[in-house]
């Protein structure tokens, strides 16, 4: 039951970053007139980490490890979406050295690394 | 009934399973070797490989720039940096004059700005269709038609909002075929001909960001191109247009002497990585050994108890050797997935710090090099595990049994 308290908490902090993060604490290109592909790219995580954060709350609330193996699924997959979003489907700016390429794809794809492993760990809690 | 070596693989299998912590703990040295090699790897040979293309691409023997520009054309060339300097075309004559010069062609570069007037901040190469051996050979391949005015080709990895036309200085330009990806700077630049990049020199955005154009198009040139004669020394003809042409404000360079801070960079890269990696080696080997001597040491009434039930010394052997096998594999496996993933996942920021202009990711040089890298991670498992191989098959019986240390 620990492990997870631990995993629906841990991860709801991820979504919550997710969400919040590359607006606030590692932004992505500044928006001038002319707006960037990344800051699309940036819009569209924000609806995939508020059903992730949903998904969290309600694996914090249930006791029912079965239910709990299977939102860990959904998960998974929710927080393939981010990286998805940032290297194929949209992606970000042309150059390199842009600061969404340097700094917010790169932490966005790292807390959604720390996110899948964190569900995987969280779909292979054996039901007592 | 069931072989032999089924059996002493399941017994390794239950034994690595009944210690998690422990297994995983040795999986770990495997797992740092394996991610360690495998990144080193791909790092290097990525810095190889660009240098090597770039090499092959430009097709030149001696490369002309402006005195003490050498190192904005490296940087251009290797890394896709912008950049922008011209010299005199009068220069051009005089050079091309010299023994032992087979051919050579001139190209001039722009660099657009990362402004509202400009798609993006893209290098613009302008060549001599006459004279070039580059970018037309390269076109010729790909049986596309050599640029008018008002036209231009794009590098593989830029992406114009409009799909046919891209901004310059607040004007449209016609862009009539997007080029094969070569892994190279080429792949961020905008391929035109003079008359084109007279056009844009004409533009009001152009003379609004830096003034009304002092020289014709046709009359700079940023780089020469120089290929010289079967036989002839490219180093004794770059020091002769160095030395023998007086007021010239222009440098030759060979191409690899152009290029000898990033081949220093990846000498230096290699060194750094093969201490890395002995380093790594001697670690992990001894941390493995250690660790097999240990627990089989804690192991010895359980190894007694298997010899008192009939299990032959080279059983136990195989069973030790086992689960070092295994322990290698699955460490080995494990580095290089999260290797792997961590590669595709940080290759822009990776690029950016390590100023490597492309990482490879072909999918048959990562297979082979996963191959390497488990075959590797395998023997250290197995040569640390040999020690308490030998301890086990060779002490007797009633030593075990007595839990005696090995």
């Amino acid at each position: 039951m620990m492990k997870q308290k631990v995993v629906s908490i841990v991860s709801g902090i991820l979504a919550l970053l997710l969400a919040v993060g590359p607006w606030t604490l590692f932004q992505a290109c500044p928006t001038t007139e002319k707006v960037m592909k990344c800051h699309w790219c940036c819009r569209a995580v924000i609806p995939v980490a508020i059903i992730l954060l949903v998904i969290t709350v309600l694996q914090l609330l249930i006791k029912d490890t079965k239910l709990f193996r299977k939102l860990s699924l959904v998960g998974i997959v929710g927080f393939i979406m981010p990286i998805l979003l940032t290297t194929l489907l949209i992606g970000g700016c042309m150059k390199p050295e842009m600061a969404c390429n340097v700094v917010a794809f790169p932490v966005i794809n790292t807390l959604s690394a720390v996110g899948i492993v964190l569900q995987v760990i969280g779909f292979l809690t054996k039901e007592k | 009934m069931k072989s032999t070596s089924s059996i002493v693989c399941r017994m390794a299998t239950k034994n690595l399973q009944r210690r998690p912590v422990r297994t995983l703990c040795m999986m770990f040295f495997v797992f740092m070797l394996s991610t360690s090699l495998f990144c080193s790897s791909v790092l290097v040979d990525s810095m190889q490989g660009t240098l090597q293309k770039t090499t092959d691409r430009l097709g030149a023997d001696i490369i002309v720039v402006p005195e003490e520009y050498e190192r904005e054309m490296a940087d251009s060339l290797f890394l896709g940096e912008l950049c922008s300097f011209t010299f005199d075309r009068e220069w051009v004559d005089v050079v091309s004059n010299l023994d032992g010069i087979q051919e050579c062609t001139t190209q001039m570069y722009m660099a657009s700005l990362a402004a509202d007037c400009c798609s993006a901040a893209t290098q613009m190469i302008i060549f001599d269709p006459e004279t070039d051996f580059i970018v037309t050979p390269w076109l010729e391949q790909d049986g596309l038609a050599l640029p008018q005015k008002g036209e231009l080709y794009i590098g593989a990895l830029i992406n114009p909002p409009e799909p046919d036309s891209i901004k310059f200085f607040g004007e449209n330009y016609h862009i009539i075929g997007q080029l094969e990806r070569t892994n190279t700077s080429y792949d961020t630049c905008v391929f035109m001909t003079v008359e084109t990049a007279q056009e844009i020199m004409d533009s009001e955005g152009w003379a609004a960001a830096f003034g009304e154009p002092t020289s014709a198009a046709a009359d700079l040139v940023s780089s020469m191109m120089i290929r010289v004669e079967d036989g002839a020394d490219a180093k004794a003809i770059a020091r002769e247009i160095n030395y023998s042409i007086e007021g010239a404000p222009i440098s030759a360079y060979t191409t690899n002497g152009i290029f000898s801070g990033v081949i220093s960079s990846v000498e230096s890269m290699t060194g750094y990585s093969s201490v890395l990696m002995v380093l790594m080696l001697v670690l992990v080997i001894t941390a493995l050994l250690s660790v097999f001597t240990i627990t089989i040491n804690e192991r010895t009434s359980e190894f007694g108890v298997l010899a008192s039930l009939g299990v032959s010394s080279p059983k136990l052997a195989g069973i030790v050797l086992t689960e070092g096998t295994i322990i290698g594999f699955l460490g080995g496996f494990f580095g290089i997935c999260i290797s792997v993933v961590a590669l595709i996942l940080f290759s822009t920021p990776i690029q950016v710090k390590l100023s490597i202009p492309q990482l490879n990711t072909e999918i048959s040089y990562l297979l082979v090099l996963s191959a390497k890298c488990i075959f590797l991670s395998v023997a250290v498992s197995l040569l640390s595990s040999l020690y308490s191989t030998w301890k086990v098959s060779r002490t007797k019986l009633d030593g075990l049994i007595k839990g005696e240390e090995l």
